[in-house]
């Protein structure tokens, strides 16, 4: 048809045309502010993710600015959603390096930092991911891991677990890949009596809650997407179950501030691991990260805004006295002892982030850090 | 042990109560109208979280919020109906057609969500006292999902088989030119069902949001499941796709007792194979599937 | 102008696309079955030719095995639903795919689970070659589907599509027709997803995902039911037309389901304008 043909070839024309005038635009702004693509799961089953790492990239590029911008020029963000879906995360990555053209690109959750990375790697864009797995940055120069080890963080947690006396001890968490790197941090530790999963999306683990219940197991690790956690815990109190909670990145998910306050009895003697930002922290600029963050409406998830404020933050540092992207990477590679507002940062030479990461104990209202 | 099996059973039956809610007015839908309405679950999320403004943000009176949030849903479900599947149907569009609108509008109305109340989740608090049945714990709210899917078929059977209304439902689902020639106007028959199977989907939006938490891809995941709920029963059966649905919700819940609960959203699906290699007909085989 | 990488880009996404399209027609549009395992077959074929070439295998005979497993799969799973009716078969397919989806996922010793396989090898090192490769690979099954579509065994197809038991009286093998088809129709799929996995060079169960389903059945239908012109024009049509939303600059806070809307408003506005597709032949009920 005739008619349809046209409609395609305007279609195309149109998709043409409107990326020839950003790029045409591009080449103009190139004196002007460094522009920085963020990919993000907008929509989507992960659009929780999306909406506090925006809040700490949003907050991460005022104070950049606030500060002078990098190398005296400002700096921008330009966002594109990923849906959860890796095609359009490449596509997402292809629009912002080729169109756009610009000088850093940021990510998290797994499969679009897998599927981005590559096309980062082969354009020779610095690209920071921010997911449990290492395997994308490895043997990579432009590919940069900036994310706390999973694996770590239930050792740390099950060592702990152990200490506390528990004989039977039970993991169950989203079947999703820090869910399986947490399983290996926790059984190089201690075997564990009962591992559950549940396929993310899926709201209801009561059966699988009680399963752990039939084993007898008094500890629960939780390695679950922040956004399950409220379902998490209502199936826990609801079927009675008599255990201590243990929880990996405590900060972004199931100890978060909201989940917090609304489950104070289920967490009686709970213990939580994550990245070292002490939320409760008096260093003022610690406080001023905090006050900020909770001005822009969205309070529960300081430590997941934190550890993207820091990505960006270090990418614009890494920036700093570099014309060329490979100096920007020699300059990110070489970051040791950074002190973001999420703890201390460094790659030490390697394309994957040594973020310290603590234990902490909840003492009835708060998470308090152990002090080893 | 026993409690175990108790629970068990009982988790399948709660389970399986949620996914009736959703796929009765699926059903009916299907049955009157011949298509898929996938955003049915759309129109769910709807009362869900018109509900959550009214109840929570609001602080309305939680009988009267349940009340305006069921009329929401049926607002939105008619919306849907006038505007986008209406103008279809008179453009002869096919049912395949109807299913990708509904699937657009679904789309359109889970982002208009997300815009609206964000990504996070939210909650509808209430008392819910949790009872101890046969060494098994189930809430109140539990209770009254699964009362309410049974009240809810009982008058839908009732409707269709007793009342004018029904009968005249049944007319247009046989055989929709017949049903014009004595006097029966689709697009009215077409109307009454939306509003009825999106008050379905109003009362099932209100006790699944309580009852398991708000977030803006419900619709979708509740959709999915309720959809293949409504055919291993029988899709254009309403008593059919209840029955499938708690069929579903015991399978998934028991079948993961057995095996790694990573498998649980195959398990239903295992069984239903190799039941279906015995019985290609269905569950309910072809009687049923006039009815 | 680096612009025209993001069209090859695109241009490939195309290619991969119509080759899942044009054969999901095969099954759906030409014979009537309503197959909704189709994503299933993808992602055998992308886990199969990934983990062949992460093993060693010499990249075309990886992707080979991908086509083969693919194909396989799709007879295996035609002889059971062969006697099943529209949903009930629509329902077992659907099934299939999700318990793909959960091997993927919980087979860890094989498929890593949830970890995906990185590190896939690619088609090409230069993105204008994979365009090309795509784009021919794209081209021939078009071809192949539309000769299949007009040779005996197509019409024999369409035949039972449109009245099964009148062709089983005119002493088609019915059961026959379908296992070909769906065997066809399969392979063609696991192509695609093997085409995919060495080009995004990462995949994850979530290939196995509801989102990859919807997006083929609309390309399908929007293009119109068994037309293999109408499968290319719907993928083009799928997939550009979330492209031009790029450009509009929404603030951030709205940005995601502002376009989604927009792109869900524009895609009812296709269907209200040509409510059979754009090329559509039949009507499936």
């Amino acid at each position: 048809m005739k008619k349809t043909l046209v409609l395609l070839s305007l279609l195309l024309l149109l998709v043409a045309c409107s990326g020839q005038q950003q790029s045409a635009q591009s080449v103009q702004q190139s004196k002007e502010p460094y522009q920085f693509g963020a990919v993000l799961p907008l929509t989507g089953t992960n659009s929780f993710y999306a909406e506090f790492a925006k809040y700490g990239i949003e907050l991460a590029v005022e104070d950049v600015n606030k500060a002078g911008g990098i190398n005296g020029r400002q700096l921008q963000i330009i966002y594109e959603d990923s849906g959860g879906d890796k095609a359009k995360a490449t596509s997402a990555a292809q629009k912002l390096i080729d169109v756009d053209d610009v000088d850093a690109l940021l990510t998290v959750t797994t499969p679009m930092g897998g599927a981005i990375a590559p096309v980062a790697e082969a354009s020779k864009m610095p690209f920071i991911y921010e997911s449990a797995t290492n395997s994308f940055a490895v043997n990579k120069t432009y590919v940069f891991k900036d994310y706390p080890d999973a694996t770590e963080m239930c050792s740390l947690l099950m060592k702990q677990v152990k200490k506390d006396g528990h004989e039977k001890v039970a993991l169950i968490g989203t079947n999703a890949e820090f869910t399986l790197l947490c399983k290996q941090g926790a059984q190089s530790v201690a075997p564990l009596t009962s591992f559950e999963t549940y396929t993310g999306g899926e709201t209801d683990y009561r059966t699988q809650f009680v399963k752990i219940q039939n084993s007898g197991s008094t500890a629960i690790l939780l390695s679950i997407f922040a956004g399950d956690c409220p379902h998490a815990y209502k199936q826990i109190r609801e079927l009675g179950l008599n255990v201590t909670i243990y929880a990996p990145f405590q900060g972004l998910a199931c100890g978060s501030g909201d989940n917090t306050k609304a489950n104070p009895d289920l967490l009686k003697g709970a213990y939580g691991a994550d990245v070292a930002v002490n939320e409760e922290s008096t260093d003022p600029a610690f406080v001023d990260f905090k006050t900020r963050l909770v001005a822009r409406g969205w309070t529960t998830q300081i430590t997941g805004s934190a550890v993207t404020y820091d990505s960006i933050r270090e990418l614009a540092k890494a920036y700093e006295g570099c014309d060329n992207k490979l100096c920007v990477t020699d300059h990110l590679r070489n970051l040791n002892d950074y002190q973001g507002v999420s703890g201390t940062i460094g790659y030490h030479g390697d394309q994957i982030v040594e973020r310290a990461v603590n234990l902490r104990k909840f003492d009835g209202s708060k998470w308090v850090v152990v002090q080893s | 042990m026993s409690s175990i099996a108790a629970q068990l059973i009982l988790n399948g039956i709660i389970a399986g109560a949620i996914y009736a809610l959703v796929a009765s007015g699926f059903s009916l839908i299907y049955s009157i109208g011949k298509f898929m309405h996938f955003a049915h679950g759309a129109v769910l999320a709807v009362g869900a979280y018109m509900m959550y403004t009214f109840a929570v943000v609001l602080h309305w009176n939680f009988y009267l919020s349940i009340i305006l949030a069921v009329l929401a849903s049926m607002c939105a479900g008619q919306l849907m109906n006038l505007t986008v599947y209406r103008p279809l149907r008179k453009r002869k569009a096919s049912s395949a057609v109807l299913l990708i609108a509904s699937i657009s509008a679904m789309t359109f109305v889970n982002a208009l969500i997300l815009l609206a109340w964000g990504a996070d989740v939210k909650s509808i608090p209430v008392t819910n006292p949790v009872f101890e049945v046969l060494g098994a714990r189930i809430t109140l709210v539990q209770v009254c999902i699964i009362g309410v899917s049974m009240i809810l078929l009982a008058c839908l059977w009732f409707l269709m088989k007793r009342t004018t209304l029904g009968k005249a439902m049944r007319a247009v689902a046989d055989n929709k030119e017949v049903a014009q020639t004595v006097g029966i106007n689709p697009e009215w028959i077409y109307s009454q069902t939306f509003l009825i199977g999106s008050f379905l989907a109003g009362v099932a939006g209100v006790l699944i949001g309580i009852e398991q938490n708000l977030y803006p891809q419900m619709g979708v995941q509740l959709a999915i499941k309720g959809f293949t709920g409504a055919i291993i029963g029988s899709l254009s059966s309403v008593p059919g796709s209840v029955l499938g649905s708690f069929i579903l919700g015991l399978v998934e819940n028991i079948g993961i007792w057995y095996l790694p609960s990573g498998y649980k959203d195959a398990i239903a699906f295992v069984l239903l194979f190799i039941f279906l290699l015995f019985k290609p007909s269905g569950l309910l085989g072809v009687k049923a599937r006039e009815a | 102008m680096a612009f025209i990488n993001y069209l090859i880009h695109l241009g490939i996404l195309i290619g991969i696309y119509t080759i899942l399209v044009v054969s999901l027609n095969f099954a759906v549009g030409f014979t009537g079955l309503l197959n909704l395992g189709h994503v299933g077959f993808f992602g055998i074929g992308a886990y199969v030719s990934a983990l062949l070439a992460v093993s060693g295998v010499p990249l075309w005979l990886a992707i080979l095995g991908g086509v083969i497993a693919a194909g396989i799969a799709g007879v295996i799973l035609a002889i059971p639903t062969a006697r099943l009716k529209g949903d009930y078969l629509a329902l077992a397919t659907l099934g299939f795919t999700f318990i793909m989806g959960s091997v993927a996922r919980n087979w860890t010793d094989v498929t890593r689970g949830a970890l995906g396989i990185p590190g896939i090898p690619r088609l090409a090192a230069d993105n204008v070659v994979v365009l090309a490769i795509v784009g021919v690979l794209a081209v021939i099954s078009c071809f192949i589907f539309r000769r299949v579509g007009q040779s005996r065994f197509g019409r024999a197809c369409q035949a039972l599509r449109d009245d099964e038991l009148a062709a089983k009286m005119l002493g088609k093998n019915t059961f026959a027709h379908k296992i070909g088809a769906m065997g066809l129709s399969a392979a063609f799929a696991g192509l695609g997803g093997a085409l995919f996995a060495h080009y995004i060079t990462f995949i994850d169960p979530s290939i196995f995902g509801f989102g990859d389903l919807i997006l083929l059945f609309s390309a399908l239908i929007v293009g119109g039911l068994a037309s293999v012109r109408g499968s290319w024009v719907g993928t083009v049509v799928l997939l550009l037309l979330p492209e031009p939303l790029r450009f509009i600059g929404f603030p951030s806070s709205v940005l995601g389901p502002a376009r989604e809307m927009i792109f869900a408003l524009l895609l009812l506005l296709i269907l209200l304008y040509r409510p059979k597709g754009l090329f559509g032949e039949v009507d499936l009920s």
